[in-house]
């Protein structure tokens, strides 16, 4: 059922939450799709029947009726709608209306769409300075230069307005976001990061652009098309404002020239505005490159540790750890010393020779016994054989004397070579008992020649042992021995 | 001074960990008795474990540790560790486009889904190898940073650093001179 422009525009206003939705989706969709405010007739169609949802049948019919891709069609709404591609754009002036409606929707001029307004002020100036034009009140080019004038002007002051009021309503609703510091889940975490790039970005596309386009002092040259020629454009926007009026002035036309100063005076007062939205942004510009700072102290460093661990990656088996006095560490100095104190765990101690042994005994067997507990616990079938304290001591006395006697050769001359050995192993071998010697005996490399006469007795602790003396054989002999 | 509070201090101490001002409890982060006792006594705690020989190293005001008194070769192999991982894990969270406050005593924390993914990116794993480490940074931030109170896990087990844990990883990535000048060399 065909229903009216009149009543299709209210009923339009009267459910433009559906029409926000297909906005905000298309604001937070990529760079491509979001040039263009495109709808497509799915998507319409599946927030229209949310929308209308709680609605009665009859009611429901009546709007969508009046919001139907036809009905919008024949009320000439739409500036196209292809049925192939299931696309249709809506007119303009309905756009601006829906958009103007939440502060936080309207689009931020960017420098093309302040390009494009500087262009049209200066097609302006050329035309008013030209010399066909009669300035006579009654004369028809006159009349529709100055229909022109107010066009241009009103068009930038409230395309102006809007781009200001468009900045204002889009920071508001992001550094609400921001000011919220809600770290308390992931999206709101990612959500303030993205807050802090669009109000960086908006910053640095629409608001910076913006003031420069209201300083009537900053010259920028641009070149443009104005009248099918390429020209210079030297002068700033405002300062082009300002010669349009002073045209008019030279030529008396004073009423004209008392509207026209209405209007600058307009913009020109936008530009405080700016600059105020413009401090308030400065916190959190702040913020955001603090922020990029860090970023690009994380990477630096990150790429510091990566290429040094790859120039270490040479196929080599050694040397492929940093080492530990690389400068790349120095910022861990903060927490040097920072070690598990306990014994179990700390570093290598340097054990004073025979000094406190008993206690490393005892450590020994204690962590012996614990391993044993805890190889029960873990229940793995393993061949655990029961380990005697005293056999743990005898296999570490056994393996102490293999060393001394490697290092150990007997003097030259020496008329006792056992006694002379008892004394070197009371001296150095820990808990060293008599009968120690016996298998020292064993490992001495030097031919021995025994005295049949000569018997000696030495004595330690509870242990006495008497012993035909033994001397240094002869080195021809022991030859002749080995042979 | 209490007996029984510098007991825990000195066993936290013995066993290498920050005694962070708030620790993690079940409902959340809390103040830590063992980190008020040493604040409000300073002055004793620093005379006694200086003639042990100890010293009470306070980070940022944030966290205690103890070490021994200076030494020729002081013991760094932890140090480097706890560095490596922290520059990792910013590293992790800036290429999956998180904030680092991700991570603060207080935030959100870093959910096991990422830690992960982490897990298994090469060049973490390599670093963490040329770096006296295991290659997988779960395991070394379960060892190292939970271990030694750099990181724990909060109520919804995720991944947060301590107090102490993170006044380091501030100030492990500002900006300092030497690192600008060797990135413009």
């Amino acid at each position: 059922m065909a229903v009216n422009r009149a009543e299709t525009t209210k009923v339009i206003i009267d459910h433009r939450e559906a029409f926000f939705r297909m906005i905000d989706e298309i604001d937070s969709s990529g760079q491509g799709r979001r040039a263009s405010e495109e709808f497509t007739v799915a998507t319409y169609e599946r927030y229209l029947s949310i929308a209308t949802d709680n609605l009665t049948d009859k009611e429901r019919w009546v709007v969508l009726d009046a919001l139907s891709v036809t009905n919008l069609k024949r009320n000439k709404m739409l500036v196209f709608s292809h049925d192939q591609t299931g696309r249709f754009l809506l007119v303009g002036w309905l756009r601006e209306m829906l958009r103007s409606f939440d502060d936080m929707r309207l689009r931020g001029l960017t420098q093309p769409d302040l390009n494009h307004l500087h262009e049209r002020l200066a097609v302006l100036l050329e035309q008013v300075k030209g010399p066909e034009v009669l300035w006579i009140d009654n004369d028809q080019g006159f009349n529709e230069l100055v229909r022109t004038v107010h066009d241009v002007f009103n068009d930038v002051a409230y395309r102006l307005t809007q781009n200001v009021a468009a900045l204002k309503g889009r920071c508001d609703a992001l550094a609400k976001i921001i000011d919220s510091a809600d770290y308390s889940s992931m999206d709101r975490a990612g959500q303030i990061a993205k807050a802090l790039e669009e109000i960086y970005s908006i910053h640095e596309r629409n608001v910076i652009p913006t003031l420069r386009f209201l300083d009537p002092k900053l010259a920028i040259k641009r070149t443009v098309n104005t009248g099918g020629a390429s020209n210079v454009i030297n002068a700033p926007p405002m300062r082009i404002i300002e010669q349009v009026i002073e045209r008019f002035g030279e030529s008396k036309k004073l009423e004209c020239l008392e509207q026209l100063k209405r209007v600058e005076f307009q913009i020109l007062s936008l530009s405080d505005e700016v600059t105020i939205l413009r401090q308030g942004l400065e916190q959190y510009i702040q913020l955001v490159e603090a922020q990029r700072r860090r970023y690009e102290v994380i990477e630096s460093r990150y790429n510091r540790l990566r290429d040094e661990v790859r120039d270490r990656q040479d196929g080599r088996r050694r040397g492929f750890r940093i080492p530990m006095d690389s400068l790349i560490f120095d910022k861990a100095a903060k927490f040097r010393g920072l070690k598990d104190h306990r014994t179990r765990k700390g570093g290598l101690l340097d054990w004073p020779k025979g000094a406190g042994r008993e206690y490393l005994d005892e450590h020994l067997r204690v962590i012996r016994e614990r391993k044993e507990i805890e190889a029960v616990i873990s229940r793995t079938p393993r061949t655990s054989r029961e380990v005697d304290p005293n056999t743990l001591k005898l296999e570490r006395k056994l393996r102490e004397m293999i060393k001394l006697m490697d290092e150990y050769s007997v003097p030259s001359p020496c008329g006792d070579v056992f006694l002379q050995l008892h004394d070197y192993l009371k001296e150095r071998l820990y808990e060293y008992e008599l009968p120690d010697i016996v298998e020292a005996i064993g490992a001495l490399r030097e031919p021995l020649v025994a005295s049949a006469t000569q018997k000696n007795r030495i004595e330690h602790g509870r242990w006495s042992y008497t012993y035909h003396v033994r001397s240094l054989g002869d080195d021809s002999a022991a030859e002749e021995k080995r042979a | 001074m209490n007996k029984e509070l510098s007991q825990q201090i000195f066993k936290a101490g013995q066993r290498g960990e920050l005694i962070n001002r708030l620790s993690m409890t079940p409902t959340g982060l809390d103040t830590n008795l063992l980190y008020r006792e040493i604040f409000e006594n300073e002055t004793e705690y620093r005379e006694l474990y200086n003639a042990l020989p100890l010293d009470l190293v306070s980070i940022s005001g944030e966290a205690y540790f103890i070490r021994e008194s200076e030494q020729d070769d002081p013991y760094m192999a932890v140090a480097r560790n706890i560095q490596v991982l922290l520059d990792l894990i910013a590293r992790g969270l800036q290429v999956c486009g998180l904030m680092p406050e991700l991570v603060d005593p207080e935030g959100f924390g870093l959910t096991w889904d990422y830690i992960d993914r982490f897990d298994k990116e090469e060049e973490f794993s390599d670093i963490l190898y040329a770096s006296g480490m295991g290659r997988k940074i779960s395991v070394e931030i379960e060892n190292v940073l939970i271990g030694r109170q750099i990181a724990s896990w909060n109520q919804s087990n995720r991944l947060v650093l301590t107090t102490g844990g993170s006044a380091f990883f501030r100030e492990l990535h500002q900006e300092d001179a030497a690192l600008t000048g060797v990135m413009k060399n």
